[in-house]
């Protein structure tokens, strides 16, 4: 079945370079959103199977938005994009409650099944 | 008494005892046996009157004597039948024993000896004679021998009153009676040698006598028959109580056959005084001789006659009309002035022979006294030298125990050392024993000791011209010599004393001329001159001129016995220089006792120069402290201020007048602690620099110091006060305060400059290279499936690319521009204003750059024709570019009136390169 993704990054070319390259693989990108709040809110509405989340937004970080959906239940599986070194973030990834982490020079469709299998 | 008067009187003696002797025999009612015995003791005493009259004329007792015995014959009238003759008879009775109380107590004078004698006598002549003059009176037969005699006097009275009389009167003479008895034995006993002697038979005679009256009178009363005997023993004794009289008086008489014993004595050897004594029967006998050159009495021991002669008389014995000598004798003797005359004159050239004796005896006394205690040695000599007397001194100085041993000894081998004695024997042989000479000589006594002694000799001639005896004298100089050697030692010493002192010492006289012997090396040392040239000049030519005044008055001041006081004047030296010398003038006594002035001083030219250097280099502090920009505050030690420089009035406000004195204004409040124990450090010796505080000025406002503060010490080290020297620091720290904040400005600039690289590289480029994986990515996979779609991803993944290149190329550019690197600044500002957006809603039409290398610096210069109203100081963009400006050690200038353009200009000076 093909899993439906919602994306959420500041940066244009990579939401569309990471929706080529997932459609390309067989995932269905319900919505996008270039910040914190717009992606929370995607995230309510279009429950998506998979949100593909930005540490790096405008007005919050990916935490703050993963706390976010956690307080409302029923979350979909978070994955964390970054164009920084996960090392960056230390155990802030596991402590979130994610599935994990992908660097975005290295996203395509079989990392990311691999990780929310 | 002449002869015709004793003839006279034994002639009325006679008469009356014939008298008597008639009445009695006529007298019918006495008994011849008692009358006969009666007369007895009338003629006794008569002729031992006359016999005592005769051979002692000038004694009275011959007189009493004889009146007794009168008187005894008349008191026979009471024979006489006739009543009024009976009467007469009674009264003379009594009067007998008046007289014979007189007697009694005159003998052995004659005269009564004192004034109560005289009263006893008296009250005695009285009382009988009022006695018996009142028994008459009472008693008409008075006589109870006869009881026909009547008392013509009688007045009749009654039994009563004439036993009453009676009584009285008996009772009165008894306690007469005792009376002399006691005064008489009382003599007796008091008296001494002779005088007991004359006194003792005739008192007992006469006390004899009385006794036997009074008991007499007391058995009379009783029974008249029983009282006849007693009346027989008293005619008897009183019959033989002349004898005694006469024999006392007489007594020398038999001693008068002495003076040929005198002679006998003298000739047997006995001393003249002892011979007179035995002779005299004196035993305390004493013998002065008159010396004309002591104008007294010497004894034969030549002693002066002590002044006590108490109890003894002193006879003269005169030689043709000169004093010759002097007897001190029993009193007694002086009766026998023809016995002493005799003895005198029996032993007078006895007594010449002892004046003279004594005369030479004291005159030897006083040589030989004078011998022995003079302290100087004396010798008599034999002419062949030999030692014949030594005195005490010569004795002593032998060290011989026994003076016997040196008699005889040669006067060389006692006193003159061994090495001496024949040069002095030889010179005495040829010399000295005919002329006087003196000789110093040190020889060892017997007992060992070193004397030293002055000898001179002198011959002694007899009346031929021969030489007797040659009379040596020495004088002990052993002390003397030893004096001398302490004397010259002391001399050395203190020569020695004042030639080591660095001190200038000169002795001048009361003209201050420089007497001899009076300069020492010091002075010689100091000023040059030596002893011998400055003998005799004036000192005052040492002195400056001017100082001459003063130096005069000094030396006169101590001369006259006022206080020195010390001096500073200037003293030219031999070669010309000037030294200033601290001098000080004292009065001294020279050897030979002349008045000098010691003047004695101290160069200190060279303390005066320390004095000077102190004096300008305290002018020089002086000065700087007044012309330090630093503010200079010195604090006492009780926190007053003693010093507020210029610069103080100037950095605090307060002038010097409104805080000298008193404690600082310029500390703030709310620091007293800190004060206090930056005050203790210092005071403690710490030494403390660049605190940095606050302090107030004059007009409240707070100013920043730089503090440091050090004590100041006196000569003994201890703290004194303790100086604050104040640099306002206000300036400086403010711009310290400017160069932080400015740094800190740059770094924070730097900061946001990589943050914004950083969020530059995240956000543009590395999200391009990002995608442009991703599409690669796609490329890869949809190249065997869909080459087209392939292709086409890859285009756009190249649009990506260049963006992304462009990106990077820009954000390089704006690290460091290639172009300034590659072409320089001119091409880089030109590519720079290229590039640079001008905004149009600022209305900056035109902007004009400018750079250029000016005086050695960089200019650029900025200009737009804008609206202008920029402000650097509000913009953080200029903010900052003047701090990039600034940390080149440039300047920037930015000029924006309103309406007016935007000028920005900076200046950075240009370094030369380095050295490559």
């Amino acid at each position: 079945m093909p899993r439906t993704v919602v994306i959420v990054d500041d940066h244009p070319s990579f939401r569309a370079s990471a929706r080529a390259i997932l459609e390309a693989e067989g995932f269905e990108i319900v919505g996008e959103a270039e910040d914190g709040q717009s992606g929370i809110a995607a995230a309510r509405a279009l429950r998506p199977d998979i949100l593909l989340l930005d540490v790096q937004l405008p007005d919050m970080d990916g935490f703050a938005v993963c706390r976010q959906l956690d307080l409302n239940g029923n979350t979909p599986a978070i994955v964390f994009v970054s164009s920084r070194d996960v090392d960056d973030y230390g155990g802030l990834i596991q402590q979130s409650g994610a599935c994990g982490f992908i660097p975005k020079a290295e996203l395509s469709g079989g990392s990311l099944a691999d990780l929310v299998a | 008494m002449s002869g015709r008067a004793l003839v006279l009187g034994a002639a009325v003696g006679l008469a009356l005892a014939a008298g008597a002797t008639l009445l009695v025999l006529t007298s019918s009612h006495e008994d011849n046996k008692a009358a006969t015995l009666a007369l007895p003791a009338g003629l006794s005493f008569v002729a031992s009157g006359l016999v005592a009259m005769w051979r002692r004329p000038q004694n009275r007792t011959g007189l009493l004597l004889a009146g007794v015995g009168y008187l005894w014959f008349l008191s026979a009238l009471a024979e006489s039948d006739d009543d009024w003759i009976f009467t007469v008879g009674i009264a003379v009775n009594s009067v007998v024993f008046g007289a014979f109380v007189h007697l009694l107590l005159a003998f052995p004078w004659g005269r009564l000896p004192g004034r109560r004698d005289v009263w006893l006598v008296v009250s005695s002549y009285a009382l009988v004679l009022s006695g018996s003059l009142a028994l008459l009176l009472v008693d008409e037969s008075p006589d109870s021998g006869c009881a026909t005699c009547r008392s013509t006097i009688a007045v009749g009275v009654d039994d009563t009153a004439r036993t009453i009389v009676r009584g009285v009167v008996t009772v009165l003479a008894l306690a007469f009676l005792i009376t002399i008895l006691v005064v008489v034995a009382r003599r007796f006993l008091r008296s001494t040698g002779a005088l007991r002697r004359a006194l003792g038979p005739v008192l007992g005679s006469g006390i004899l006598v009385m006794l036997v009256l009074a008991l007499q009178v007391v058995v009379e009363t009783f029974s008249e028959e029983a009282a006849r005997p007693f009346g027989y023993v008293f005619l008897v004794a009183f019959a033989l109580v002349p004898l005694t009289f006469l024999a006392g008086v007489l007594r020398s008489r038999l001693a008068r056959a002495g003076s040929s014993d005198l002679l006998l004595e003298l000739a047997r050897g006995t001393p003249l005084r002892d011979a007179l004594a035995r002779v005299l029967r004196d035993p305390s006998l004493e013998l002065a001789y008159w010396l004309p050159d002591a104008d007294g009495y010497v004894t034969a021991d030549g002693k002066p006659l002590p002044e006590e002669t108490a109890g003894r008389h002193m006879t003269l014995v005169e030689h043709a009309g000169r004093p010759t000598a002097a007897l001190l004798h029993d009193p007694m003797l002086s009766e026998e002035r023809e016995l002493v005359d005799a003895l005198a004159a029996a032993s007078g050239l006895w007594l010449d022979n002892e004046r003279l004796q004594a005369k030479l005896r004291a005159q030897f006394e006083f040589l030989e006294t004078t011998v022995n205690t003079a302290p100087s040695l004396l010798i008599s000599l034999a002419p062949d030298g030999r030692i014949a007397h030594l005195n005490a001194a010569s004795e002593r100085a032998s060290g011989y125990d026994d003076p016997e041993e040196i008699r005889g000894q040669y006067l060389w081998d006692v006193f003159i050392s061994p090495e001496e004695r024949a040069r002095v024997e030889e010179a005495f042989r040829s010399r000295l024993a005919h002329a006087p000479g003196t000789y110093e000589n040190t020889f060892v006594n017997r007992r060992g000791e070193e004397l030293v002694i002055a000898w001179s000799t002198a011959p002694l001639r007899d009346q031929a011209g021969n030489v007797r005896y040659v009379i040596c004298g020495g004088l002990d100089v052993t002390e003397r010599k030893q004096r001398e050697l302490e004397l010259a030692r002391e001399r050395d010493f203190l020569r020695k004393v004042a030639d080591t002192t660095p001190s200038l010492l000169v002795v001048v006289n009361d003209e201050a001329i420089v007497v001899g012997n009076s300069v020492n090396k010091g002075f010689a040392q100091t000023i040059g001159w030596s002893e011998q040239e400055m003998l005799g000049r004036s000192l005052l030519d040492l002195f400056r001129p001017a100082d001459t005044y003063f130096a005069r008055l000094g030396i006169a001041s101590a001369f006259n016995g006022v206080e020195p006081a010390e001096r500073v004047s200037h003293w030219r030296t031999r070669d010309g220089q000037e030294r200033a010398i601290a001098w000080m003038a004292t009065p001294i006594v020279d050897v030979t006792g002349a008045e000098l002035v010691l003047v004695c001083g101290v160069d200190v030219t060279e303390r005066e120069r320390r004095e000077a250097d102190l004096r300008s280099s305290e002018e020089r502090l002086r000065a700087a402290i007044q012309a330090s920009p630093v503010a200079i505050v010195e604090y006492a030690l009780d926190d007053r201020i003693t010093r507020w420089n210029p610069a103080a009035e100037q950095i605090f406000g307060w002038s010097a007048e409104e805080v000298v004195g008193g404690f600082g204004k310029h500390q703030p409040p709310g620091r007293a602690s800190e004060l206090r124990e930056l005050f203790r450090r210092v005071r403690a010796g710490e030494v403390y620099m660049g605190i940095e505080s606050k302090r107030i000025r004059k007009d409240g406002a707070t100013i920043d110091v730089e503090i440091s503060a050090a004590p100041i010490r006196g000569a003994g080290g201890e703290v004194l006060s303790h100086m604050a020297l104040f640099a306002d620091i206000t300036e400086r720290k403010r711009q310290e305060d400017e160069v932080r904040a400015s740094r800190a400005r740059i770094v924070q600039a730097g900061d946001d400059a990589r943050r914004r690289l950083e969020r530059n590289l995240h956000d543009g480029a590395q999200q391009r290279l990002v995608a442009l994986s991703l599409s690669l990515r796609l490329a890869q996979s949809k190249v065997v499936s869909d080459p087209e779609a392939a292709e086409q991803v890859l285009e756009a993944a190249r649009d990506e690319l260049a963006a992304a290149l462009d990106e990077l190329r820009e954000l390089a550019r704006g690290i460091h521009p290639a172009v300034l690197t590659d072409r320089g600044l001119a091409a880089a500002v030109e590519a720079l204003t290229l590039r640079s957006p001008v905004p149009s809603t600022r209305g900056r039409q035109n902007v004009n750059v400018r750079v250029s290398r000016e005086n050695g610096s960089a200019l650029v210069q900025v200009a737009d024709d804008g609206v202008g109203g920029a402000d650097a100081a509000q913009g953080s963009g200029l903010r900052g570019l003047a701090d990039r400006v600034e940390s080149l050690a440039g300047t920037l200038a930015v000029e924006s009136p309103a309406g007016g353009g935007t000028r920005v200009s900076a200046e950075i000076p240009l370094h030369d390169p380095p050295p490559a």
